[in-house]
């Protein structure tokens, strides 16, 4: 498995890059600044590299450091256009030397520069599973019928001592979403230790964990026994972290309390192809959304705008789903909307929820909710960027514990597992 | 006193029973001039004409046309004709079944709520004061004339609304001196600690001076400007000091190229906060200065100057990667994102730049756009690094820089130690969130009341 660095592939691997190294070309074209290898059997298979790109990554001990894995060479000293003065492949095509006009000498592992070269079938790569695992929808609005998906149930105590059962439910959380965890206990310090196993837990204005639970004074109709809207925690931040835990403590005795999840990817697909108006003002309208109030002896007044779905685009055209923003409770009154704007504004934020709420459902397939009744002791893990939750109503007592995390750590803990269980490559 | 309503007056005599109506009248002419003889300074909205209201139900809007003489003078702005869309209108009912006063929050459920709910009938009151909406669906809202002059959705509203909800400050040019705070100031006024942090949100950086130089200085100033200390992969605050197993360039003793803390996470800390617990002027520690560069600045002046380079640091991603262990245990970032970012309008609101974090990784690049890349890369670097771009200060004892991670690259000249002498700082971030959060109560504090921080 390759990795950062310049480390040797693992056997079976190594034999197949050599036995086509033998008939290895290099060639230099100063003009286009680009150095070719191209292997005389195969000649479809090019691999380019851009001399600046070349001269940016040399791998000696002065231009990269190995101990911290991270680059030497400083920007104040690099010459974007630095020339070869020659390149050639040794004896048995497993490196390339080039010599630089500013003295320098640098030499390349072949079986490195295959596993990063530019090509033809490079261009506008995106990294995943490195970077990301694209997520997968919940029901294909394409179908006819097709069934809702279930969501994967882990027991605590396998992820917290399993590194390869936590890793398939970091997997299961970057596709679809959502993972339920069993056997948690009730202490609200299961919460932390969960976030810990991952990274550690991100503190907001309501603490390191919050506790959710029906009070005399409610702050937020959160902390009511009331049936709540379908939304987003935390779209007055300007980047909300991505990923909550949600413990049940206690659970309601009498009926009611369920915990009810959407996708929000799924329903955007669904207004796209049935209402592309209104997907159109749901993608660029700015929301504003608003936290006012007081917690002990602190006040606090947070506001961020966000359209409600954002879409990741790139120069080139392709784009997928990135982020929803939608909170009925927390958008504030005050927009910047252009009065022609705002009934079609509502109209779209309303057929949104009616998607979500599976009150548009002109086959199964545009059901995008799940509903689950979690027990004292079983925990939500969900995507907080791409799924609404809320509950419905419930009589007597019942109270969760949950904290939130970021994407960019849980994502990082994916990686290292990966790579400490050598599992899947690294780029 | 003519602020008094002279039906008021007048009725109030009759009901007295005193005199019979004309004397009521020639009474209160001669009380009239009496009293505006006297004079009095203060003066109420007279709301005598009546205010019309107009619905469209096919433009889905609701108009109403005030009275000039119910015109409030404490307002800082007054229209004659105010307009609100229908659905809005319904949206924001002020009434206790739809609205929470104390947490200025929506409780109408969004499941009930019709955005195509027609109306049944809307009038103003006598005086102008208050406009009633009844709605089809049985709904009955009621909205006071101030609170609708505000919410007004005329261009002219909106366009004084938009430039109050934008809140965050203009960036400004800084000048080639840090702009200094004195420590226990900071602490203990109010005034003080708000004037800092719009000079934060404006310029960028800043220095505050005589801070205690116990380690526990960090977290308490923090929490003076935003209620926490946001922990990032390197703990909840990091020490910069010489390490003997590096796992990050900053550990070392070497020059630290410019570069925007954490350009391998996506969702970065806000504020950078750098407490300097020791350096010594007495010579003991040779070099260490930090460089503080604007990029915003260097952004407007590639601009103009190298458009076609601009133009590929906002269209160009690059991943940016860290990788090693510490605090959360085994690590691995990546992150991959164009070195300026634009907004919806065009403007620079973030830099994302490290030289060291820079991944090997780039052939998602066609190898044709790499070299005006890299270009463009020395280019901004080079821009960043000289005036008006550059501020070059050696930190004090005592001293605490605050940097917005969001516009302004740091680095540091490389330093040597003589003999024991320590040279030894102290990190830190705090979240823009919470820092707008607090400026924002700040503010309405020192209004003096609870008016709506707009």
């Amino acid at each position: 498995m390759l990795r950062f660095g310049h480390m040797a592939l693992p056997g079976p691997l190594k034999r197949f890059f050599c036995s086509i190294a033998n008939a290895t070309t290099v060639l230099l074209n100063p003009t286009e600044r680009v150095i070719t290898i191209k292997n005389a059997t195969n000649e479809d298979k090019k691999m380019h590299f851009p001399l600046a790109w070349l001269r940016d990554n040399c791998p000696c001990p002065v231009c990269y450091s190995a101990s911290s894995e991270l680059r030497n060479l400083k920007m104040m000293d690099f010459c974007p256009r630095v020339n070869a003065v020659s390149v050639q492949m040794s004896e048995q095509s497993e490196s390339m030397t080039v010599s630089w006009d500013d003295g320098h000498s640098s030499s390349y592992r072949l079986e490195w520069l295959r596993a990063v070269a530019f090509g033809a079938d490079t261009a506008g790569r995106q990294r995943p599973p490195l970077t990301r695992n694209r997520p997968v929808l919940w029901c294909d609005a394409s179908k006819a019928t097709a069934p809702i998906w279930q969501p994967k149930k882990v027991r605590f105590e396998h992820i917290m001592k399993s590194d390869a059962e936590l890793l398939l439910t970091l997997l299961e959380l970057e596709e679809r979403g959502l993972v339920l965890i069993e056997d948690c206990g009730v202490d609200s310090e299961v919460v932390k230790n969960i976030c810990k196993r991952l990274s550690f837990p991100r503190t907001t204005h309501y603490g390191e964990t919050f506790e959710m639970r029906a009070e005399a004074k409610p702050r937020n109709l959160g902390y009511t026994s009331d049936r709540l809207d379908f939304h987003t925690d935390l779209p007055y931040m300007h980047e909300q972290p991505g990923v909550q835990a949600l413990l049940c403590q206690v659970q309601a005795s009498g009926p009611g309390g369920d915990s009810l999840f959407a996708d929000g990817f799924s329903a955007a697909e669904h207004i796209r192809r049935s209402r592309p108006d209104l997907f159109r003002l749901l993608t660029t309208v700015p929301v504003r959304f608003r936290d006012r109030g007081q917690l002990a002896d602190r006040r606090f007044d947070l506001v961020a705008t966000h359209a409600t779905i954002e879409l990741d685009c790139q120069p080139d055209g392709e784009w997928c789903y990135r982020r929803v923003h939608f909170s009925n409770q927390q958008r504030d009154l005050l927009q910047a909307w252009p009065l022609a704007d705002v009934q079609l504004i509502y109209d779209a934020l309303k057929a949104f929820n009616d998607v979500i709420e599976g009150r548009d459902i002109s086959s199964d397939s545009s059901k995008v909710q799940l509903q689950v009744k979690l027990r004292s002791g079983e925990m939500a893990l969900f995507d907080n960027s791409r799924l609404l939750h809320s509950r419905t109503g419930f009589s007597g007592e019942r109270q969760l514990a949950g904290a939130y995390l970021l994407w960019d750590e849980v994502l990082s803990r994916r990686r290292t597992l990966e790579s400490q269980l050598q599992i899947g490559r690294q780029d | 006193m003519h602020c008094l309503h002279s039906t008021t007056l007048k009725s109030a005599f009759s009901r007295l029973k005193l005199l019979p109506g004309r004397w009521c009248h020639r009474l209160f002419s001669r009380s009239l001039s009496s009293a505006s003889s006297k004079s009095s300074a203060w003066h109420r909205p007279d709301a005598s004409a009546a205010a019309a209201v107009s619905v469209d139900e096919a433009r889905r809007t609701l108009s109403v046309t005030w009275p000039s003489s119910a015109q409030d003078w404490t307002a800082s702005h007054w229209e004659a004709a105010s307009l609100f869309p229908l659905a809005w209108l319904r949206d924001s009912c002020q009434c206790p079944t739809c609205f929470n006063p104390a947490t200025k929050s929506r409780t109408l459920h969004f499941k009930d709520f019709n955005p195509r709910v027609p109306v049944r009938s809307a009038s103003v009151s006598p005086d102008s004061s208050t406009l009633t909406v009844e709605w089809q669906d049985g709904h009955r809202s009621s909205y006071s004339r101030q609170w609708l002059q505000v919410r007004s959705f005329t261009e002219s509203a909106r366009r004084r609304r938009g430039e109050a909800l934008a809140f965050t400050a203009r960036k400004k040019q800084w000048s080639q001196e840090l702009t200094e705070f004195d420590y226990s100031e900071l602490m203990s006024k109010d005034s003080v600690l708000l004037e800092l942090l719009h000079h934060l949100d404006c310029f960028g950086c800043l220095l505050v001076r005589q801070s205690p130089t116990e380690l526990g200085t960090l977290p308490k100033f923090g929490q003076r400007l935003a209620g926490f200390l946001a922990p990032s992969n390197y703990g909840h605050s990091f020490e910069v000091k010489s390490k003997s197993d590096p796992s990050n360039a900053a550990y070392t003793s070497g020059y630290l190229g410019l570069h925007i803390d954490q350009s391998f996470y996506s969702r970065r800390p806000g504020v950078q906060i750098l407490h300097c617990i020791s350096q010594p002027t007495d010579g003991s520690i040779q070099g260490g200065e930090s460089l503080i560069a604007d990029g915003f600045q260097a952004a407007a002046i590639m601009r103009r100057s190298h458009p076609d380079h601009f133009q590929a640091l906002t269209t160009l991603p690059i991943d940016f990667n860290d990788y090693g262990s510490d605090f959360v245990g085994d690590f691995h970032f990546i992150n991959r994102e164009t070195v300026l970012r634009l907004n919806s309008i065009g403007e620079v609101d973030r830099v994302t730049f490290s030289g060291h974090s820079r991944d090997y990784n780039q052939n998602h690049l066609e190898p044709e756009k790499v070299q005006l890349l890299y270009e463009a890369l020395k280019i901004f670097y080079e821009t960043l690094s000289k005036p008006p771009c550059i501020i070059k200060h050696k930190m004090q004892t005592g001293h605490m820089q605050l940097l917005d991670n969001r516009r302004v690259l740091h680095g540091r000249l490389a330093f040597n130690v003589i003999g024991t002498a320590e040279r030894f700082l102290h990190g830190g971030y705090v979240e823009w969130d919470e820092v707008y959060s607090r400026m924002r109560r700040l503010e309405e504090a020192a209004r003096g009341d609870a008016r709506e921080a707009q």
